[in-house]
């Protein structure tokens, strides 16, 4: 076989060994060969532009539920501690709730109570609402002009002395627990900063970690990934790295689903969506 | 030679061409390429985020009644309320236009523990009452702004301002506006001349909605906010009314047959109201049409069969029945079909859907009363309140909050609580009872 594209190759007789180190070199397959080469690299190329072009950001969120272990008393009560290694559910999607029964046939036509002949002219109601009487003012949400540059009186001397925070009405721990994120509980490291919005982050993770602290069981954890839209909502919302545990997989989308709405992307941020994987913890730190 | 250069060019397009290689090749415009941020949190997301909320700042007009104190602390009480935050106290005021003394004060409620910073811009002209709220960011060094958002209103309802500055910081965390700009209507009086009132969802500014001298009962909020439907004996017998506490206009008739006329409760998109009406001998849940007046019936059954709540879907009805001897809630569909039980070994009157549609809060008795919840499949039943007796509970617009009834601090007063059952709060104070609270959609 292999003599045989060998032969193809090159004109020369097979005695002539296989080595070409005595002859010239075969120009027209080398140029073939690098010919095809380049049109293949330059087709990845376009390909791997393309592709890339269309990827959004990537984050990842690793959600740990625990219950405050350092935290003192806070105004939510704190999630009775588990029993050591709950049974895992067994894998049952059927066990999610059916939210709504398929509609059945619409039922005969209602029959009326003999009275209710009088209460068209008692009880109708007019199909209009009159407008609104000037005693019940609604917002009308119209912008104001420049109130932020707007001519500043002098100020007085009380209000020209900068606010001092007074007291921290949450717990002291709170105080040392700052690491550059809004999540108020523990390290946030973001990485990478062409993401500065750690408030946004850190909002989509309290979400979720409000569900998820209810469901999260030891053992292998699941990563679901998906993609949110200028406006806050979700798109392309699946597992990405299972626990083996469909029921638990399971759980873990619904934590997601179940956290919406988000809110809108910032402002600031200008793509057109936002890619996060999300992480499941199970933590032992339970108080 | 010439081959050589060929070749040396065409590895170098070869490199180029893998992705990850080298990764500059791709002209990307930002953020093309597939960048991972990993965000590691190891703890919980729970807790609450510390909002520091300095005095508004006071840019036009005189301010001789402290409003730009007051909102602040209105709007910090709102946040607090919400569970989603703790508010950092502060004094003072930060001084307009002067960057220097903005960075210094964020910088300082950021060494306080502070993980966001509420500005107000307050300009009073008269009649009008003007906020500006800009929102900061303070565990980022640079203080980002996060949001800015301005409200107008007359100068009579400025504490709408600070509900309205609230809900939007809620939103701007959550996704979805809190529910401080929201109505409580609930029924005051002692026995013998029962009026209906309304107050903010904190009990502040009460207004009258009915003012018969008879007994009013049950009211209940439209979903627009415009009306409330309510029973009242104001003809001697309990029918069913709609009020209009916004507007100059008298109150509607709804229901006024044979016998009782109770229990209303708008369907979610406003066009129908269920009922109890009892002009068939027993109680059986109704269905009126607002714009056709027609009405039509829903359960068929020897038993009681009271006390209506629409699914959010408007699709199914839940509803307390004594069919099977105690009364208990079942569940149906706006058609009256598909009847199931959803609990079962007890007392339960009183279903209220949440809003979100996941949950049925209910009352139990057991000796006193007590506010539960139960998954909308039957599952998973929970008690919410303990001590006194606790009745009547009732959503508010996010269903993260549950008002109800209690005499557990003395009179009959109306409260809040989160729905797992914490920060139980006072919304009504006085020297009248306050029962059978109805907790209004945002107002328009």
């Amino acid at each position: 076989m292999e003599a045989a594209s060998l032969l193809l190759m090159s004109p020369r007789p097979r005695q002539k060994g296989p080595a070409l180190h005595d002859g010239p070199l075969p120009v027209t397959a080398t140029v073939l060969s690098l010919l095809t080469h380049a049109v293949i690299g330059a087709a990845i190329f376009v390909v791997a532009t393309q592709w890339s072009t269309r990827q959004t950001k990537t984050y990842v969120v690793n959600l740990v539920p625990a219950v405050a272990a350092v935290g003192r008393p806070e105004g939510r009560p704190s999630v009775p501690p588990r029993a050591e290694e709950p049974p895992r559910p067994t894998p049952k999607t059927a066990e999610l709730p059916e939210r709504e029964r398929p509609r059945p046939a619409p039922s005969p036509p209602p029959e009326l109570p003999a009275r209710s002949a009088s209460l068209p002219e008692r009880a109708l109601p007019e199909r209009t609402l009159p407008p609104r009487a000037a005693a019940a003012p609604r917002p009308s949400e119209k912008e104001l002009p420049q109130v932020a540059s707007a001519p500043t009186p002098a100020p007085s001397p009380s209000a020209s002395t900068t606010p001092a925070p007074r007291a921290v009405e949450t717990p002291a721990s709170a105080l040392g627990q700052r690491s550059g994120s809004m999540q108020g509980a523990g390290p946030v490291t973001v990485t990478a900063s062409d993401f500065p919005f750690a408030w946004y982050i850190a909002a989509i993770q309290r979400k979720v970690n409000e569900r998820w602290n209810q469901w999260a069981q030891p053992g292998r954890q699941p990563m679901v990934e998906f993609s949110i839209g200028r406006n806050g909502t979700i798109t392309g919302l699946a597992i990405e790295k299972s626990s083996g545990n469909s029921y638990y997989d399971q759980k873990a989308l619904r934590a997601i689903s179940e956290a919406l709405p988000f809110p809108e992307l910032p402002a600031e941020y200008r793509e057109p969506s936002l890619k996060i994987h999300f992480e499941f913890t199970f933590s032992q730190d339970r108080g | 030679m010439s081959v050589r250069r060929l070749l040396a060019l065409t590895l170098v397009v070869s490199l180029l061409a893998v992705p990850g290689v080298w990764p500059v090749t791709a002209p990307a415009p930002a953020g093309a390429q597939g960048v991972e941020v990993w965000i590691k949190a190891t703890g919980s997301g729970s807790r609450k985020l510390n909002i520091a909320i300095p005095d508004f700042t006071v840019i036009t007009g005189a301010d001789p009644g402290g409003a730009g104190k007051q909102l602040a602390s209105v709007t910090g009480a709102d946040l607090n309320f919400s569970g989603l935050f703790s508010v950092v106290a502060a004094t003072g005021t930060i001084p307009v236009n002067n960057a220097d003394a903005l960075r210094q004060s964020w910088s300082e409620f950021a060494a306080a523990g502070a993980h966001a910073g509420l500005h107000g811009l307050l300009a009073l002209r008269g009649e009008r009452a003007e906020v500006e709220m800009r929102l900061y960011d303070l565990t980022s060094p640079e203080h980002r702004l996060i949001a800015t958002k301005k409200f107008d209103l007359p100068a009579g309802v400025m504490r709408r301002l600070a509900h309205k500055v609230a809900d939007e910081v809620v939103l701007q965390f959550t996704g979805e506006p809190g529910v401080a700009d929201t109505k409580i209507a609930y029924v005051s009086g002692p026995v013998g001349a029962k009026e209906i009132v309304m107050a903010d969802y904190d009990g502040a500014g009460t207004a009258s909605v009915t003012k018969n001298g008879s007994i009013n009962l049950s009211p209940v909020w439209s979903p627009d906010a415009r009306s409330l439907a309510f029973t009242s004996f104001k003809q001697g017998y309990p029918d069913l009314y709609r009020a209009f506490p916004f507007e100059k206009r008298p109150d509607q008739t709804l229901a006024a047959f044979v016998g009782i006329n109770s229990s209303p409760a708008f369907s979610p998109d406003g066009k129908q109201i269920a009922m109890t009406l009892s002009v068939t001998g027993n109680p059986e849940i109704h269905v009126l049409n607002l714009a056709s007046g027609s009405m039509r019936r829903l359960t068929r059954h020897a038993g009681i069969d009271t006390e209506p709540t629409w699914s959010p879907t408007g699709r199914q009805i839940a509803f307390v029945s004594d069919r099977s001897g105690a009364p208990h809630v079942y569940v149906m569909d706006d058609q009256g079909l598909n009847v199931r039980q959803l609990t079962s070994s007890g007392f339960h009157t009183q279903p209220r859907w949440s809003p979100r549609g996941d949950l049925i809060a209910y009352t139990q008795r057991s000796g006193t009363h007590d506010i539960w919840v139960v998954d909308a499949d039957g599952s998973n039943p929970r008690r919410l309140t303990n001590g006194g007796d606790n009745q009547g509970p009732t959503w508010s617009p996010n269903g993260r909050h549950i008002a109800f009834q209690s005499n557990r601090l003395g009179r009959w007063q109306v409260f809040a609580m989160l729905v797992d059952g914490s920060a139980f709060t006072p919304l009504t104070r006085g020297q009248s009872e306050s029962t059978s609270p109805s907790w209004s959609p945002r107002l328009p």
